[in-house]
């Protein structure tokens, strides 16, 4: 009887030795493996947004371009959307619309709505120096919205602008909001 | 029996006590390693960690940093500084940001003069409550930060009473006037800057938005750098960082030490280019093409105007009432003198001369500088003469005068203009070639040397900003079709075979270089009998654009007597002097030159008549800036206009 307790005791302590071992070493391994993945979904999330921001970007210019071409005819208070050139592993939805037109004064004075509609666009003055310059300029007003996403775990970039198309035809950027 | 009884004493089964005792201390031993090992482990974790959480905290730091730069000057314009490297009160420094924007974009003129604490009317649908933080400025640009201390609406709009966010003493630190067009901005201010140091010399990084309040981004920081570069990605200097136009974008540094354990210091360090937040809409009219400027009547016969590098005067070449017969002479006057306002400075007869049609400066840095050299034409026989500076430089009546013997070459010369190797060149419309004269030790040209036979009437010449020398020519039965021709020099400084480098809408007839933009300008005159300008731009030198129009005769005359019924009525300087102004009903040009300063002149023989024109280049006297923003309206977003900026000009 005595031998078969014995024996029954050394036949475990493998056992018993392997499975301390694991529960001694298991705490530490699965933090340090929680830890190196958190830290690569940190910078894949950071490498991620990155270019997100800089396919928004690359969008708003696409819509610059498509304005100041012949892309995008729009009345105000129209809009349209429009699907931009391949941005691999990206969606982007990207909306442009217009808004009423402004018209400047050179009093310094922003009219909108009714008092833009009711002035003489091509009057005209000349300065003490005989430089001939407008009274009132109209501007064409245009929102664009833009919203880059790369997957669902990940919030989308959304980038908004407001571009001025000028008598000439020439755009210019006014403003621009990041939103994160 | 008796052997399983001796099994059973020597070969019992079981650990014997000293067995077991030994095994319990090897056990124990390779158990203190591996808790040695384990300790080691642990402490490299640690530090590892530490290493993460810090090099993680800055990362986000600096993309936090980065981030704010991205949105700086939002709804702000061009004029206040949105990029500050101090904190309000305190002198510049390298390591502290303050970034400024009005993504509200709030704005509004100011209805008074502002004085501390009195109440000045605004704009109503800007938006100012009390305790708002907002940006004062004005057309001389700038900032200053104040805060609303009341609000309220009134009968004929609303207005606020300001006190500045800074300690000052006497209110203010400049002043605001609606003359200066002064105007309140909405403001959001961040400040960026480290924190005092800690025993072990390490600081936190702090972030302050004003109105929420500081937050530590990271500690264990070292030291934080922010370099400011232009386009060429040259520092600006930090004095200068608040009032330059030229600050391009930012370079952030952050170097840090992670935890105790740390042998060497972490850097993290990116550039973010700033963006242009708003934009300018201009009020001047171009259509017009040029804006005259200056009106020459009467001039005998025109030829060209000439100034010399760093003058302050410019000379019209007159061929005199009947070239042949009379004397020449150089009219001199201010550049700088707009219509008829500048007196006559000087006029320099030419005695010896006859006939003159092109005239060239001579190269500067060698013994021609600031000599003019004329070419005068003759049906057989050309002259060449030289007119030397005076004893004080310039040209007057006291240079001397130099022709040179007749040559054939110079027969019916077309153009010159001095080579890279220091000769005069001279295009023969007569003999359709290049001519090369060298001058001796004398400043006495020796015979002419033909370089190349053209098939053409060539005529203007001028040397680009390439050093190469470029020419017009004209060919076809009738010399319809004008083209620019390129005579290039090569490393030893010999001229080449001219090649055509483009063609011209029609007859060529002059050709000038702008000093400004180093861009050659042709005068053509056009199938239509039109006489138009056009720029020869890079594009169209290197055959990949043609040539932009900018100005034509007809067009600018019509669009003059459209505005002005009579050009006389046109406004200039002097009472009286409109009176005696010519008719500027003229229909066409005989030659195109430019002045050091980039003015442009036109001249007209018949009408004797020279005009200078200023080009089209941005004035900014009537600018006004637009910025904009997103806000919400009910369900969907909408643009928020707002104007920011006024050249004073326009009030």
């Amino acid at each position: 009887m005595e031998k078969k307790r014995l024996l029954s005791r050394e036949e475990g302590a493998a056992l018993v030795t392997v499975l301390v071992a694991i529960i001694l070493l298991l705490p530490p391994t699965i933090i340090l493996a929680s830890l190196a993945l958190r830290w690569q979904r940190q910078s894949i999330d950071f490498r991620d947004r990155i270019a997100q921001e800089l396919a928004a970007e690359g969008v708003l210019e696409e819509a610059r371009a498509r304005l100041s071409g012949s892309g995008i005819d729009l009345a105000p208070n129209e809009g349209t959307s429009f699907v931009p050139r391949r941005n691999q592993g990206l969606q982007s939805k990207v909306r442009v619309s217009r808004a009423e037109d402004v018209v400047l004064s050179l009093d310094g004075r922003l009219l909108e709505g009714l008092a833009a509609t009711s002035v003489d666009l091509d009057a005209t003055g000349t300065d003490a120096e005989g430089r001939v310059v407008y009274q009132f300029r109209k501007v064409e007003i245009y929102l664009v919205e833009i919203d880059v996403s790369r997957r669902a775990s990940l919030p989308p970039v959304k980038l908004y602008g407001v571009l001025a198309k000028l008598p000439d035809g020439s755009l210019q950027t006014l403003g621009l909001t990041r939103r994160r | 029996m008796a052997v399983r009884s001796r099994f059973a004493r020597c070969g019992a089964p079981g650990f014997s006590l000293l067995e077991v005792l030994l095994a319990l201390a090897i056990t124990l031993v390779v158990m203190a390693l591996v808790a040695q090992t384990m300790g080691h482990v642990a402490r490299i974790y640690e530090t590892q960690s530490q290493l993460a959480v810090s090099s993680s905290a800055a990362a986000l730091a600096l993309d936090d940093i980065t981030y704010e730069l991205s949105l700086v000057g939002q709804g702000l314009g061009e004029g206040p500084a949105a990029v500050v490297p101090r904190r309000p009160g305190s002198a510049v420094a390298s390591d502290t940001l303050t970034l400024r924007s009005n993504p509200e974009v709030r704005a509004s003129a100011l209805g008074s003069e502002l004085e501390e604490g009195e109440d000045v009317a605004v704009d109503p649908s800007a938006g100012f409550e009390k305790g708002a933080q907002v940006l004062l400025t004005d057309s001389a640009g700038g900032g200053e930060a104040a805060l609303v201390v009341r609000a309220q609406g009134t009968a004929e709009g609303m207005t606020i009473a300001l006190s500045p966010l800074e300690e000052n003493e006497g209110g203010f630190r400049d002043s605001f006037s609606p003359s200066r067009g002064a105007r309140v901005l909405g403001l959001r201010e961040v400040r960026y800057f480290l924190d005092e140091p800690r025993a072990d010399g390490r600081r936190d990084l702090v972030k302050d938005v004003i109105g929420l309040g500081p937050r530590v981004l990271t500690r264990d920081v070292l030291s934080l750098g922010f370099e400011y570069l232009d386009l060429e990605n040259e520092p600006i200097s930090l004095s200068k960082v608040e009032s330059t136009p030229e600050l391009r974008s930012v370079r952030v540094s952050l170097r840090f030490l992670p935890g105790d354990d740390a042998l060497l210091p972490k850097r993290l360090s990116t550039r973010v280019a700033l963006e242009p937040r708003s934009g300018t809409i201009d009020f001047e009219r171009r259509d017009l093409g040029f804006r005259l400027s200056r009106v020459f009547y009467p001039i005998d016969n025109p030829a060209g105007v000439a100034s010399r590098i760093g003058s302050r005067f410019a000379l019209i070449l007159a061929s005199g009432r009947i070239p042949t017969l009379d004397r020449p002479y150089l009219y001199t006057f201010e550049m700088e003198k707009r219509f008829l306002s500048a007196s006559v400075d000087d006029v320099i007869f030419l005695e010896d001369v006859r006939a003159p049609v092109s005239l060239t400066f001579g190269p500067e840095g060698g013994s021609f500088a600031g000599s003019l050299f004329v070419a005068a034409w003759g049906l057989r026989i050309g002259h060449l003469a030289r007119i030397a500076p005076d004893a004080y430089g310039g040209l007057s009546r006291e240079s001397l005068v130099t022709a040179f013997e007749g040559t054939e070459a110079i027969a019916q010369a077309g153009g010159i203009a001095f080579g890279a190797d220091d000769a005069l060149y001279v295009a023969s419309q007569e003999k359709g070639a290049v001519f090369r004269f060298r001058f001796g030790p004398q400043g006495t040209p020796g015979n002419p040397e033909r370089m190349f036979r053209l098939t053409g009437t060539p005529g203007a010449m001028v040397e680009g900003t390439d050093g190469h020398l470029y020419f017009l020519m004209n060919q076809g039965e009738r010399g319809e079709r004008g083209s620019l021709w390129k005579m290039a020099f090569d490393e030893t400084l010999s001229p080449q075979e001219p090649v055509q480098v483009g063609a011209l809408p029609g007859l060529a007839v002059s050709l000038a270089r702008d000093p400004v933009s180093g861009d050659l300008f042709a005068l053509v005159r056009d199938p239509t009998a039109d006489f138009v300008v056009l720029e020869l731009g890079r594009g169209f030198l290197k055959g990949l654009a043609e040539p932009r129009p900018i100005y034509s005769l007809r067009e600018w005359r019509d669009g003059l007597l459209d505005l002005k019924a009579d050009p006389r009525e046109l406004p200039f300087a002097i009472p009286g002097v409109a009176d005696a102004l010519p008719t500027l009903d003229i229909d066409e040009l005989d030659f195109l030159s430019f002045d050091s300063f980039g003015s442009l002149y036109v001249g007209c023989r018949k009408a004797s008549l020279v005009l200078k024109f200023e080009l089209d280049r941005p004035s900014g006297r009537y600018v006004v800036g637009l910025a904009a923003g997103v806000v919400e309206r009910g369900e969907g977003l909408s643009p928020s206009i707002r104007m920011h900026a006024w050249k004073k000009s326009v009030f």
